[in-house]
């Protein structure tokens, strides 16, 4: 064994791993900035300075 | 088609030779890439004569890049690019016109910087039919990718760092086919150079077609 | 959500046919007379290319499809840039495995292979794709432009592969790949090269289908970004 062959699995597992995480992540992050906008926004305090 | 082409091209070869920007700027610049060539090489000539073909074809390479920058910069200012749109040219027309003045622009570089290296790496330009036919095939080739990428990135405004990024892998093809047929054409092997030229004519053929089908759609954008 | 549950099922098949083949790759296989330990690697390396080619081709249907009138839709467009991606992903990785094969074998971690030579124009080709597709600009001009590109860029594949496996064999003998060393592959061992192929393949589509919706999403941003600026102008013209 000289290590090049684990070497191999491992540069793919955490190539494929890493890249599905942060597509699950960015996902997760698109839908948490769009669940908020979901609301219509509340209408300003009245006499609320801007 | 082809009256389109020729009106096209010939304002922008009128605008080059009232500007002079390729003459003064794009030339220039071809000749300091092949003399920092020489200085990274080393002064000795048996290691620059061989690699001559291949420095020359790069320093082409980039030089084209510059060139396509140069044919879109002309058509971007004073909405000249509107202009063009609205004019009623045949969008192929316009590619092979914009893509003729590029290669034309091209030749006569590569004619300049041919007598450079000859000079400066110490090359006999021998088999000088195959040489002149692989610069033809290849000029072709790379205006009318240079000229569809310059469309495609003309407008953008980061385009001077993306169309290099985007031209230069797809011209490796000329780069290494016109690279070959000098090198044979050179070491007295015209023969076995020719074989290339088919390289070179067959990825002219095939991007001048795409560049005829895909620039209506790109000129389009606004 | 059927749509949902059949992702749900690919990305579960694909995780456990990877495992599968690694765990096969690894431990189950035996070594084979000429390579040794090292013929393991084939259970990662050739799917890798396999998929990379895959994706391309994906990305070239679905920009043809995109541009083509009647077919016109953002969703292909969308296709295309996921697929695209997930084709650099498994490119990148192609030439990792590449190069551990390379140095394993031939002692050099690169060699002027037309296979390797051409994967890494690929790699390059498609980032500049990428690049591409992240300029911001009106979504349709920015999507027939991608196409266009990704058009420019499939269509330069053969070309490359072929001249520069002509450019290899005129001056040397082919390097040495796969073929040419007689590699008897049968029994367990080819069960766990077609199912590494199987597995890898169903993992590209999972991703594609992630990115394929983070770019749904980010449309879906975009359009909501504008109807609540829109609302909040209303909101500032109506007297408090």
């Amino acid at each position: 064994m000289s290590g090049y062959v684990e070497a191999g699995y491992l540069v793919v597992v955490l190539g494929l791993g890493g890249y599905a995480v942060s597509l699950v992540a960015r996902q997760r992050s698109a839908r948490g900035r769009l669940e908020p906008k979901r609301t219509p926004p509340t209408p300003r305090e009245p006499g609320a300075k801007r | 088609m082809w009256r389109d082409a020729l009106i096209v091209a010939g304002k922008d070869l009128r605008i080059e030779l009232r500007s002079k920007v390729a003459l003064n700027q794009v030339v220039p610049f071809a000749a300091v890439v092949i003399l920092l060539f020489g200085l990274a090489l080393g002064p000795d000539r048996a290691a620059l004569s061989p690699a001559a073909a291949g420095l020359f074809w790069v320093a082409v390479l980039l030089s084209a890049v510059l060139a396509t920058q140069r044919s879109f910069a002309v058509e971007a200012a004073d909405g000249a690019r509107d202009g063009l749109r609205l004019s009623g040219l045949d969008p192929a027309g316009i590619f092979l016109g914009k893509a003729g003045a590029v290669a034309g622009e091209l030749i006569v570089l590569e004619g300049l910087l041919s007598v450079g290296v000859a000079v400066l790496y110490g090359l006999q330009l021998t088999g000088g039919l195959v040489l002149v036919a692989a610069c033809l095939a290849a000029t072709v080739g790379l205006a009318a990718v240079g000229v569809t990428y310059g469309a495609v990135a003309s407008g953008l405004r980061i385009k001077e760092t993306l169309l290099p990024l985007l031209f230069l892998p797809v011209a490796a093809p000329v780069l290494l086919g016109a690279t070959k047929a000098w090198q044979e054409a050179l070491t007295g092997r015209p023969g076995a150079g020719a074989g290339w030229l088919g390289v070179l004519a067959a990825f002219a053929v095939v991007y001048v077609a795409v560049g005829i089908v895909a620039f209506g759609p790109l000129l389009e954008e606004a | 959500m059927k749509s949902n549950r059949i992702l749900r099922l690919t990305g579960a098949l694909g995780l456990a046919g990877v495992v599968a083949t690694f765990w096969l790759g690894l431990f189950v296989t035996p070594n084979a007379e000429f390579f040794g330990s090292l013929v393991r690697l084939l259970y990662v390396h050739p799917s890798m290319a396999w998929v990379a080619f895959l994706a391309y081709g994906m990305a070239f249907l679905s920009s043809l499809l995109y541009l083509w009138p009647r077919t016109r839709h953002p969703r292909f467009d969308h296709l295309a840039g996921a697929s695209a991606e997930v084709g650099v992903v498994f490119t990148g990785l192609t030439l990792v495995t590449g190069s551990i094969w390379g140095r394993t074998t031939w002692g050099v971690w690169w060699t002027w292979d037309p296979l390797l030579t051409t994967t890494a124009l690929l790699f390059v080709l498609y980032l500049g794709y990428l690049a591409l597709r992240r300029v911001p600009g009106d979504p349709e001009v920015v999507a027939r432009r991608s196409a266009i590109a990704a058009l420019i860029a499939f269509i330069d594949v053969p070309i490359v592969y072929f001249s520069v496996t002509w450019w290899r064999s005129l001056h040397q003998p082919p390097t040495v790949n796969l073929a040419s060393r007689h590699l008897y592959v049968h029994g367990i061992m080819a069960f766990t090269l077609f199912l590494s192929f199987a597995s890898f393949t169903l993992v590209y589509a999972w991703l594609t289908a992630q990115r394929y919706r983070l770019y749904a999403l980010a449309e879906k941003e975009a359009d909501e970004g504008l109807d609540l600026a829109l609302e909040e102008r209303r909101a500032e013209g109506v007297p408090a």
